[in-house]
């Protein structure tokens, strides 16, 4: 799968679509993070000798069969048809035409996003605060199925008092030891490296790829590593991060700065470029669409974030029998 | 006052998002306040949508250009009397919703309200849209707040019949995709009034490719609207869903039904050359195997959350055979249809949960999770959900069903029965003999029918004899709700007149689009002031 | 070369579709991310494919859509992403926490083949 997505992004690349690609290549990283974290709770294949293949599986196998393959082919037929038209007379050109002296910006696609068709982009970003808060709330009463509550093999063989390179992270403070020291020291020292490439990002959106969705993405998959290498335990007690606060604040973010175009009279979303010369700095070239962006970025980092961090907190939380006694409850993960 | 109808259009979407993002920043604490700004805002939705209605049938239409860019080229947002009528239609129900959840079952999970808030925003926004996939980013909100808010308080059956909601809902997107992506290519426009400009001048060998991507299109819409063969996911998926969520999902089918109007009122009007009238048997058609499955399961079901799953059936099946006979007088009656036959619906799934709680504690009903054990990470409170208690609370159940029974029957003398007979009487007048007409006719009664007995055989089981059982325990709130919108629909009975007068005018207005269109494509952007072209940043 | 996109899109699309029917759970995940990699590559290749002319416009080059690509359905594509991002991870999460309270791998609730 991510072999697929890898070839996806390529394939946007390489047909000039840069902003594509990369936001394909982020997403695919917090895709398969999430996976990695979902197979957790997944049981493990046990492979059996069924006795015989039934006729009604057979039959239903051929369905399938049947379905799959009119489905892709229908898909395969539609799109060569549509490629081998001549291009329309779409509206695309009058996009083009208007990106930089109304839109403020020379990069057509993020102009569209942030500008043309912000509605969308509102839109967009409320799906994402939504599933961010019923993921939350569905895992609040998460219960895993029995056979994998218990730790998994690797952690289990191990006795308590043993000192290793594999720690289990319930039961320790900082995740990075032994073989683990040197990736944590590195993403560490990633993490602000990180930033500073997202907000390279999120300035630059407007006129080369880029734009809040990849930047907070980014931001995310910084503050990912950070789990993965350090724990959740040592992560959370380093950053007082408060996802849904950033959920609320990056909808207020982008709803008030299409409400200022309505307070001055022009429709919602309306953009403007402020134009300034400051004093070292020289000529400035501000789009209201940054706040827009700005809005998206905090939406995109604090919708990620709660998602994998609520799925995380699956595994750190004591979960009916363990093999192992535990001296004291981990301590709730704070909101 | 058309400068204030435009703003006015956009209350409806930034509202709830505005009121979410609050209610998500005030944290997880606060109950009482989120409450009370939950159901404030839904109210001033409520207004809001009255007002932008009374603009709409003085004036006519109303364009908001988001971002200031002309159609085309931009996003816009239009009312005319359908969108506002189905503002009304989802502000009343989502209000009585409102209220009913307030009375205990938005505490029995996290982020009740900002999902209630975004569902609302989804919904207006799908009502108000006048651009393609504006209608599919706007669905996906829509949705994505109805899986938050279906799988509220979790439990097996909730948790099962939510899977298979989300995955039949993933598919129709993709459907919805790629059909909108088809559209795009041979159309070159997603703003739905330069789609049915553009429809006329497709060129001959384009048109098999236009009507694919309609088709598409369509299949997602009637997924979404409940359609046979497409509909064996609502009658469990509804039934699970708790009752306040469930009330306000009587509004989303019709999105899905509403969407059907509105484009093919649109796109494949009269002037759209050759390709008039696409498909418009199959809507006849599927809408009638509608009616006949949902008539068939109202007769066979004996639990009352299915029954009105299958009475969603029903009207949904309706209003798609109504659609697909495409007479002005057909439309109208249709449109009175859809008004009643919401808000009996969404008062029949709310007075189920009440019902069903005869005999049974409270406390076992609310919380019908298996029992948590220790092990379970549940920190919120589990209040003991003292109330003030109604003290005639099984009358008023049985006042009320037996309301909603003739409401959604369609029996004399309640706005069911105007509804019912309109119709009759105008497939009669214009689709005289055809079979069609025929079949639809003898269908809605045997519809009438089905709901009748099936909803008098539940009634009999669960309020006559309830024998020595305890009288349930019926909070204010919850009482509100129901009788808010059963009331409604006795004014709607009273005001039949004034309601039918509506519903004519809506109809000639689909049937003849050019105004919408001309609306649409004349709306001139705000002047922008001029500001310097920035010189283009030289990249490293 | 459009034949080699198409071939890439229906492969994807159908592979997508027949995991979706599969009855195990991981493997309707699996099925959903190709069918929206699929669906998502389907929406760009409406714009006609040209290598080498991202919509980042330049001064001097007239702006049409013979210099550049199409940027409309680029933005639609990268709206989709997002979405599909979400409910792919909705989904997992819904499928996780349904097996754990059914106990059972299977979709449809089926009784538990290993």
């Amino acid at each position: 799968m991510g072999g697929a997505g890898l070839v996806t992004c390529v394939t946007f690349a390489w047909f000039s679509a840069p902003d594509l690609a990369l936001t394909q290549i982020v997403v695919e990283v917090v895709t398969t993070t999430l996976f990695l974290l979902g197979l957790r709770w997944l049981p493990m294949r046990i492979e059996t000798i069924r006795p015989r293949v039934t006729l009604r599986d057979r039959a239903r196998r051929a369905r399938d069969l049947l379905l799959a393959v009119g489905a892709g082919g229908g898909l395969a037929a539609l799109s060569y048809a549509m490629l081998t038209r001549p291009a329309p007379h779409s509206i695309s050109p009058f996009f083009l035409d208007r990106a930089l002296p109304d839109g403020g910006g020379t990069n057509v696609v993020n102009v569209m996003l942030v500008d043309f068709r912000a509605f969308d982009t509102i839109g967009e970003i409320t799906v994402l605060g939504a599933v961010a808060l019923t993921v939350y709330a569905l895992l609040r009463r998460f219960r895993p199925p029995a056979e994998t509550i218990a730790q998994p093999q690797q952690q289990q063989i191990l006795p308590a008092d043993i000192v290793t390179d594999l720690v289990k992270p319930r039961t320790v403070d900082d995740a990075a030891r032994g073989y683990m020291m040197v990736p944590s020291i590195i993403a560490r020292l990633l993490l602000p490296v990180s930033l500073v490439v997202a907000a390279h990002f999120l300035l630059r959106g407007h006129n080369e790829p880029g734009g809040g969705f990849v930047a907070g993405l980014v931001v995310a998959i910084a503050m990912l590593t950070q789990y993965i290498v350090g724990g959740t335990r040592w992560t959370e007690r380093h950053a007082r991060l408060n996802p849904p606060r950033w959920i609320g604040v990056g909808l207020l973010l982008a709803a008030l700065t299409g409400l200022v175009a309505v307070a001055a009279g022009y429709p919602f979303l309306t953009t403007r470029t402020f134009h300034a010369t400051l004093p070292l700095i020289g000529d400035v070239h501000l789009p209201s669409a940054t706040f827009f962006d700005l809005g998206v970025f905090a939406v995109v980092v604090g919708a990620t974030l709660l998602i994998l961090t609520a799925l995380a907190h699956q595994s750190v939380r004591a979960h009916g029998r363990l093999t192992q006694p535990q001296t004291s409850e981990p301590p709730e993960p704070q909101e | 006052m058309n400068g204030s109808l435009s703003q006015l259009l956009i209350v409806p979407v930034v509202l709830p998002l505005v009121t979410a993002a609050v209610l998500v920043m005030l944290g997880e604490q606060r109950r009482r306040l989120k409450s009370i700004i939950n159901v404030v805002a839904t109210s001033m939705g409520v207004v809001v949508a009255a007002t932008i209605l009374r603009y709409v049938d003085g004036d006519g239409p109303g364009v908001h250009l988001a971002s200031n860019w002309e159609a085309p080229f931009g996003i816009v947002l239009v009312a005319d009397r359908l969108s506002a009528l189905m503002l009304v239609v989802t502000g009343i129900v989502s209000l009585c919703a409102a209220l009913y959840a307030e009375a205990g079952w938005a505490r029995v999970g996290v982020h009740f309200h900002p999902l209630f808030q975004i569902q609302l925003m989804g919904l207006n926004g799908a009502f108000l849209t006048g651009d393609l996939f504006n209608l599919f980013v706007f669905f996906e909100v829509m949705l994505a707040a109805s899986y938050g808010l279906h799988l509220h308080g979790s439990g097996l059956p909730r948790v099962g019949s939510g899977l298979h909601y989300l995955a039949v809902n993933l598919l129709a997107s993709s459907l919805f995709l790629v059909g909108l992506a088809v559209l795009y290519g041979v159309l070159g426009t997603l703003n739905m009034a330069d789609i049915a400009v553009k429809v006329a001048h497709v060129p001959a060998n384009d048109r098999g490719l236009l009507l694919a991507g309609a088709a598409i299109l369509a299949l997602a819409f009637l997924i979404k609207a409940a359609m046979w063969p497409l509909n064996a996911w609502l009658v469990p998926a509804y039934g699970a869903a708790s009752a306040p969520v469930a009330g306000l999902f009587a509004v989303m089918t019709k999105v899905g039904v509403y969407t059907v109007l509105r484009l093919w009122a649109l796109v494949f009007s009269e002037a759209a050359g050759p390709s008039a009238h696409f498909g418009h048997s199959v809507l006849l058609y599927g809408g009638l195997a509608t009616i006949a499955v949902g008539a068939l399961g109202l007769m066979t079901t004996v639990r009352l959350d299915r029954i009105a799953g299958f009475a969603i059936i029903v009207s949904s099946g309706t209003l798609l055979a109504a659609i697909g006979q495409w007479t002005p007088s057909v439309t109208a009656a249709a449109l009175f249809y859809l008004l009643t036959a919401t808000l009996g619906v969404s008062a029949l799934f709310l007075l189920v949960e009440l019902i069903e709680r005869i005999g049974t504690t409270r406390q076992h009903q609310l919380l019908d999770l298996d029992a948590p054990g220790e092990d379970t990470n549940l920190d919120d409170d589990q209040m003991p959900l003292v109330g003030r208690v109604f003290p005639i609370s099984i009358a008023l159940l049985a006042l009320s069903f037996m309301t909603c029974t003739v409401l959604v029957a369609g029996l004399p003398p309640l706005s069911g029965f105007i509804a019912k007979f309109s119709l009759l009487r105008s497939v009669l007048s214009d689709l005289g003999s055809s079979a069609g007409g025929w079949m639809m006719m003898g269908l809605l009664l045997l519809s009438g029918f089905a709901a009748t007995v099936s909803l008098a055989r539940a009634g009999i089981r669960s309020l006559w004899s309830t024998g020595h059982r305890a009288a349930p325990e019926v909070k204010a709130a919850e009482a509100i709700a129901v009788l808010g919108l059963l009331c409604s629909c006795i004014l709607l009975t009273i005001f039949a007149e004034p309601v039918t007068r509506y519903a004519r005018a809506t109809a000639a207005e689909l049937h003849e689009p050019r105004a919408y269109i001309e609306k649409v494509m004349s709306t001139k952007s705000r002047p922008r002031s001029p500001s310097p072209v920035p010189a283009p940043e030289t990249s490293p | 070369m459009e034949a080699v996109l198409a071939c890439v899109i229906g492969v994807l699309g159908g592979a997508g579709v027949w995991l979706v029917l599969r009855p195990r759970t991981f493997q309707v995940i699996m099925g959903l991310t190709l069918l929206s990699y699929a669906v998502n590559l389907f929406i760009f290749s409406i714009g006609s494919i040209f290598t080498n002319k991202p919509p980042i416009v330049s001064p001097g080059i007239p702006a049409d859509l013979d210099h550049y690509t199409d940027p409309m359905p680029q933005s639609l594509v990268l709206t989709a992403i997002v979405i599909g991002f979400a409910t792919t991870a909705l989904f997992l999460v819904v499928l996780l926490a349904s097996r754990g309270l059914s106990g059972t791998d299977h979709v449809d609730g089926g009784k538990g083949e290993p």
